[in-house]
């Protein structure tokens, strides 16, 4: 994956992780109406497009971020393809009968396919640990929150009024209980295989 | 739970152990590949928190919902996008502008009178690759849908030579977003090509009858630049 040759389209990622206006406008002008288009003639209105796009770009921007991402296919292609899996998994989820899933076409690059399974992986793992977050308790919950947006550990210790080496060691094992939680999901180890 | 291995990650990824703990540490991890396992997803665990708490994150998913707004409500209401923020405040100056431009239309230079582009060169470094060899070609020979299509599948990352000629390809072919785009991109680093892509970006907006913009571009060509000359004639012409 390292040595394959990145695209030109790399740029599209660079500018969504740098919060670039201009490169996201360009994606909305060049990419956005395309799945717009899909998304209406398949049981789904604009509103519903653009809400699925933004939760795409975001999947994107969070896997640039925390992973890395390289593109080495065109930014089109596998874009549209996040779209619209994500949106025949909607219409699965929302109505309860079986939907035919159109046949994928089959001429579909393979580097595009394999980029967009791997944000895909990156997206379900996202949402695992956005769940696991929610059961670690109030108080875990808090303090993480407190520690990821503020400077130093020395002002969490501050604001809570207590000392530095307690926070410091209620970060570590609140981290801990999520990391545990992830790790005995059944999703998890399904996710690993 | 195991609380100490949870304040050992902690230490050790913030590099608060002492040389020999850490290297009673490392050996642990060498060999015991269910500490190593907990070790990276407490590592992802960290990262995940990292990114979802971060202000730049935040300040990503309002900018997304607003430019996405702002596409919505635009096909009501058609307007131009904006890629540079220097073109802002010219407006007024464009109404008195558009006046004294029909008027002198006959005398407007044209995109055409400038388009004389430099011949690319660049196989010597990667022989062996078709699709520079291709893009170069198609280049040289003025074919230039066929070299945009060519540099389309070459990664030029950090390789503003190739994000220039790319740039100039797809001016010609009037993809303008993503010609504008590669421009800015170069304009924002470094390199000897940063002036050269001001005058292709005043070259665009020339060629999309913008003047106004271009001339606010030839402007910011300095005179030790290699397209100096040709930006105070263009800039003399369009006064």
């Amino acid at each position: 994956m390292v040595d394959k040759k990145l695209h030109a389209d790399q740029l599209y990622i660079d500018g969504l992780l740098q919060n670039n206006s201009s490169v996201i406008q360009s994606i909305y002008k060049n990419f956005v109406p395309k799945v717009i288009h899909y998304v209406k003639n398949n049981s789904g209105d604009e509103d519903a497009a653009r809400d699925l796009i933004q939760e795409v770009l975001i999947i994107i921007y969070n896997q640039a971020k925390t992973n890395g991402l390289q593109l080495t296919c065109p930014f089109d292609a596998y874009f549209f393809l996040l779209c619209k899996r994500r949106w025949l998994n909607e219409i699965k989820k929302s109505s309860n009968k079986q939907v035919t899933m159109p046949l994928e076409n089959v001429s579909i690059d393979e580097s595009v396919l394999e980029t967009a399974s791997q944000t895909e992986i990156f997206d379900e793992k996202q949402a695992l640990f956005e769940e696991m977050f929610l059961q670690i308790g109030e108080k875990c919950q808090e303090l993480l929150k407190l520690s990821f947006v503020t400077k130093t550990m020395e002002e969490v210790a501050e604001k809570l009024n207590v000392t530095y080496a307690y926070v410091r060691k209620k970060k570590s094992l609140c981290t801990g209980k999520l990391t545990e939680l992830i790790q005995q999901s059944n999703r998890y180890k399904s996710l690993k295989n | 739970m195991d609380e100490e291995i949870y304040i050992a990650f902690d230490r050790y990824l913030e590099n608060e152990m002492p040389e020999e703990e850490r290297i009673e540490f490392e050996d642990r991890l060498q060999n015991n590949a269910a500490i190593r396992e907990k070790l990276e997803l407490y590592k992802e665990a960290t990262n995940f928190l990292n990114n979802k708490f971060s202000p730049e994150t935040v300040a990503f998913k309002d900018n997304l919902r607003a430019i996405s707004k702002q596409n919505s409500d635009k096909k009501q209401k058609p307007k131009v996008i904006r890629f540079y923020p220097w073109i802002t405040g010219i407006a007024a100056s464009l109404v008195l502008f558009i006046g004294t431009w029909v008027f002198l239309q006959n005398e407007t230079p044209a995109y055409g009178d400038y388009n004389q582009h430099e011949v690319a060169m660049f196989t010597e470094r990667g022989d062996n690759n078709t699709d520079l060899k291709n893009a170069q070609d198609f280049f040289n020979e003025k074919n230039f849908a066929k070299a945009a299509e060519s540099f389309s599948k070459i990664p030029m990352e950090n390789n503003p030579e190739l994000q220039y000629f790319y740039a100039v390809s797809l001016i010609e072919i009037s993809d303008y977003v993503k010609a504008e785009l590669l421009l800015h991109f170069i304009i924002n680093g470094n390199s000897s090509y940063k002036f050269k892509a001001v005058w292709y970006l005043a070259l665009s907006k020339l060629k999309q009858e913008m003047p106004n913009d271009a001339k606010e571009l030839l402007k910011q060509i300095p005179p030790d630049a290699e397209d100096y000359e040709k930006a105070q004639k263009l800039l003399s012409q369009l006064d």
